[in-house]
């Protein structure tokens, strides 16, 4: 089952630029969670595949912080949604939504891109 | 009296001292430049440290950084930081354990300080999480934020945390200037008793060279007079506030000082003290000791005659001689001797005031004795100091009709 994250935008950079407009750090932050945010996801990926409900927990949990980062809100859901299956012991019915983190990745990416070339 | 103007003006020295450190804290705490206060982020995310980073810094922190538990303990030993941000979730160490193992690092590290280190952690945790919030108390954290983190709202806790650490900064500080303060304060009370103390000394080494039992008799009244202001001055160093004498104390002492003067053995004079929680200023306390003194020595010399050894000259004061027949009826009237005494009691009238009654049972004073145009020094030193305190002197026999009584009332505490 996958997570209904209609009403979570994919990037909602309102937050961080209530830290500081300045477009430097705007772009090193973005870079930052581009940089950081692959090897996230496959570490989740990699948890789900091996059946490591402690893994699942952990390794959602940082991609849920990353992505809280740059207010990628629908990013963040999903990853919310894996950390507490990992928590409550299970990992099967993460294989979908690690599917969609996937695919809700790319619109991130390219909302970023959008947004640094703004 | 100069010694007085000596510490009212170290007083007021300090007093502006400390005014001036209250005005530049104030300054301090007002002030929107950034500060110098130093804070720790703790964060395994590069990209949350980040954000912290510019956050903190904005908010006007010298920001250090650490990405896991063990080095923010080593951070925090090196550099000593006065907050730190604690994410909650991180490998190896997690944010909770972390907050404990500083506070048992705060602990060690106070051991044998004057001060005690404390540090306010702030531990960042998940909203979906209510668990970690207890965890966090429980673990010795300050306060908590939520991830993600509300941005207005972490900073507003970290100036909440900032401003509790420069006001208790400004306390020790305030603390520090007191502790100088009564340390300048005893001193002085110290050097003047000493020099006081002198002037007894030269007067009773020059009293040596006198032959004249009266002019010996004024070196010795002297000695006393000066005698009970070093006294005073003993009292203000050794009490706890400097500020304040109290009374019952001083008066106990002034009177067994004044007996050993006079070479009055204790069992022959009697001195009754009734005062209790009565404290004064020292300008009170100097007026009230001298009124004291001179009545004492007004009683030893010349209430009971036969006590003192050397003859004084009673004319001088001139408790008649009628006086002291009356008292010998008294004693045939009782069974067995009478007790000489010197009743002296005090008490707070109110808030401002206090009285005095001071009596001795012995011949009594002269029947024409005008207090108001006393011949004798003695005398117009206790009217003239008991109109500097606003109060009223009725001057009189004592109880049952015999000795000498006077009654101060309605003096006040403070000028």
């Amino acid at each position: 089952m996958t997570l209904n994250t209609q009403h979570s935008p994919t990037l909602d950079t309102r937050a961080l630029e209530s830290i500081s407009t300045d477009r430097l750090f705007l772009i090193e932050v973005c870079d930052s969670f581009l940089a950081d945010a692959p090897a996230r996801i496959e570490a989740v990926d990699a948890a789900i595949a091996k059946g490591d409900p402690s893994a699942l927990k952990s390794t959602a949990h940082a991609l849920k912080s990353l992505s809280g980062c740059v207010g990628a809100m629908g990013l963040f859901k999903m990853a919310q949604r894996m950390e507490i299956l990992g928590k409550s012991d299970q990992t099967q019915p993460a294989v979908p939504l690690i599917e969609q983190v996937k695919h809700e990745y790319k619109n991130v990416q390219a909302a970023i891109e959008t947004y640094k070339n703004a | 009296m100069p010694q007085t103007t000596v510490i009212s003006r170290a007083s007021k020295a300090i007093a502006d001292k400390q005014q001036r450190i209250i005005t530049q804290v104030q300054a301090v705490l007002e002030d929107s430049a950034p500060s110098c206060l130093s804070i720790l982020i703790v964060d395994d995310e590069p990209t949350t440290r980040l954000l912290l980073r510019v956050a903190m810094q904005k908010e006007g922190f010298r920001v250090i950084e650490a990405s896991n538990g063990i080095e923010c303990l080593r951070l925090f030993k090196q550099e000593q930081p006065d907050i730190v941000l604690l994410d909650a979730v991180m490998p190896e160490m997690d944010g909770f354990s972390c907050c404990a193992a500083l506070q048992d690092l705060c602990e060690k590290l106070s051991t044998g300080r004057l001060e005690k280190v404390s540090v306010p952690v702030l531990i960042i945790t998940s909203l979906d999480d209510s668990q970690s919030v207890e965890q966090a108390f429980a673990a010795g954290a300050t306060d908590y934020v939520t991830k993600p983190i509300h941005w207005a709202l972490l900073c507003h806790r970290v100036r909440g945390l900032r401003d509790s650490i420069k006001r208790e900064q400004a306390e020790a500080e305030i603390k520090r200037s007191l502790k100088e303060k009564e340390a300048l304060l005893k001193e002085i009370h110290h050097r003047v008793k000493n020099n006081l103390q002198i002037i007894c000394s030269l007067l009773n080494l020059q009293s040596n060279a006198i032959e004249d039992e009266k002019v010996l008799s004024y070196f010795q009244d002297s000695q006393n007079r000066v005698r009970l202001m070093a006294m005073i001055h003993e009292k203000l160093y050794q009490s706890a506030d400097f500020g304040k004498v109290e009374l019952a104390d001083y008066i106990r002492d002034l009177s067994s000082h004044l007996l050993r003067s006079y070479s009055v053995n204790q069992s022959d004079i009697r001195i009754d003290t009734r005062i209790s929680g009565i404290f004064l200023e020292i300008d009170t306390a100097v007026s009230c000791g001298l009124i004291i003194n001179e009545l004492i020595t007004n009683s030893l010399k010349y209430a009971f005659p036969d006590t003192i050894s050397g003859a004084l000259d009673s004319s001088e004061l001139g408790q008649s001689e009628i006086n002291q027949v009356e008292l010998n009826q008294a004693e045939l009237n009782q069974t067995g001797p009478v007790r000489r005494e010197i009743k002296i009691e005090a008490r707070l009238t109110d808030r401002n005031h206090f009285s005095i009654t001071y009596q001795d049972n012995g011949v009594g004073l002269p029947d024409d004795l005008d207090i108001e145009n006393a011949a004798t020094l003695g005398l117009q030193l206790v009217s003239s100091l008991t109109e500097q305190l606003d109060g009223q002197l009725a001057v009189g026999k004592g109880e049952k009709g015999c000795g000498a009584a006077f009654v101060f009332s309605e003096l006040s505490l403070s000028n």
